[in-house]
């Protein structure tokens, strides 16, 4: 067995020096997440065209699209999944899971979410809502669902 | 006579260096299903986002044992891990299997291809793909809608962090263990 005495580099490494990496580490770190902030920029220019509208899905189908209320309107969308029927309420506030038949509670514990390109998913029941702008194609096929005001 | 037939039929013994890499690699599995059921246990930090701790054992099972060690590594801390947190085939273990393949995957490609490449850089690059593998994973299975993608970049940018911290930590035990066990 070698002890630490014929390794006197590898000894003195502390977990600071690991932690600051290489600059082969660094720039590549600097250009993923330059990519990462280009993808970004392109989704949000994909997503503001026109009035934000909700999307309600389950799996491939929309189920209901509507634009976000303006005014103190509570729009209330029961949407079937593959598990049970996720609650969500859309106002002027955004978009919630208000109930939801999965175990995990992702959805519901995700909170209201209001910006365009906000998305709030049940993978559990195959639900999902997204906040995007109306002008976008894919309207096709809509199906809705047990959708009150 | 008798006995002597009966020696030549009891197989041979497994080398001691087989033994130990069995050994090690059992070890850094119950550290991973430890790291796993840990992690599960923890506050979330998101709806759609952990830090992946356990994926520093599969870094260094890849170091130490090879890419075949670092596979079934993955594997078996996914579906052992999930049998601790009661999730075992629900929509998150596949989701999490599926993650924890495609970083594993791009961990022993980057590792093959670029012998030299630093435990962080391939822990960032195996924490990218690891989200974009469970991206498609819900996108081909679950919710097959592209919109789905939106939540995308912010996650990808979390995940170059943790990578990077992940990767420092790995960086930090393989020199204790290259110092320790002279390797």
């Amino acid at each position: 067995m070698t002890t630490e005495n014929n390794h006197p580099k590898a000894a003195t490494v502390s977990f600071r020096q690991c932690l600051q990496g290489s600059w082969a580490d660094r720039i590549l770190l600097v250009l993923l997440l330059m990519g990462i902030g280009f993808l970004w920029l392109q989704i949000s220019q994909t997503l503001a065209q026109g009035a934000p509208a909700a999307y309600v899905y389950h799996g491939d189908t929309l189920l209901a699209k509507y634009p976000l209320p303006d005014d103190e309107r509570m729009i209330h969308v029961a949407a079937q999944g593959e598990i049970g029927v996720s609650n969500i309420e859309i106002s002027k506030h955004g978009i919630r899971f208000e109930t939801s038949p999965c175990s995990t509670h992702y959805c519901t514990l995700s909170g209201t979410k209001k910006y365009t390109g906000s998305v709030i998913a049940c993978v559990p029941n195959h639900i999902m809502v997204v906040i995007r702008g109306s002008d976008e194609k894919s309207d096709e096929n809509i199906k809705f669902d047990a959708i009150s005001e | 006579m008798t006995k002597i037939i009966e020696k030549s039929s009891v197989p041979p013994r497994p080398s001691l260096e087989s033994l130990e890499h069995k050994a090690v690699w059992l070890a850094f599995v119950l550290l991973a299903i430890g790291l796993h059921v840990f992690e599960a246990a923890l506050p979330s930090l998101g709806p759609w986002f952990k830090f992946g701790l356990a994926n520093i054992m599969t870094l260094l099972a890849l170091m130490y044992l090879g890419a075949r060690a670092a596979f079934t590594l993955a594997i078996a801390r996914v579906i052992i891990g999930s049998m601790f947190i009661g999730t075992l085939f629900t929509p998150t273990f596949f989701i999490s299997l599926a993650g924890a393949l495609t970083a594993a995957t791009v961990m022993v490609l980057l590792y093959k291809i670029f012998p030299r490449i630093s435990l962080i850089s391939l822990s960032v690059l195996a924490a990218v793909a690891h989200m974009s593998g469970q991206f498609v994973t819900v996108e081909t299975w679950f919710i097959q809608q592209s919109a789905l993608y939106y939540l995308l970049p912010p996650l990808l940018a979390l995940s170059c962090i943790s990578g990077w911290i992940n990767g420092a930590i790995a960086t930090y035990i393989w020199q204790k263990l290259k110092t320790e066990r002279g390797l």
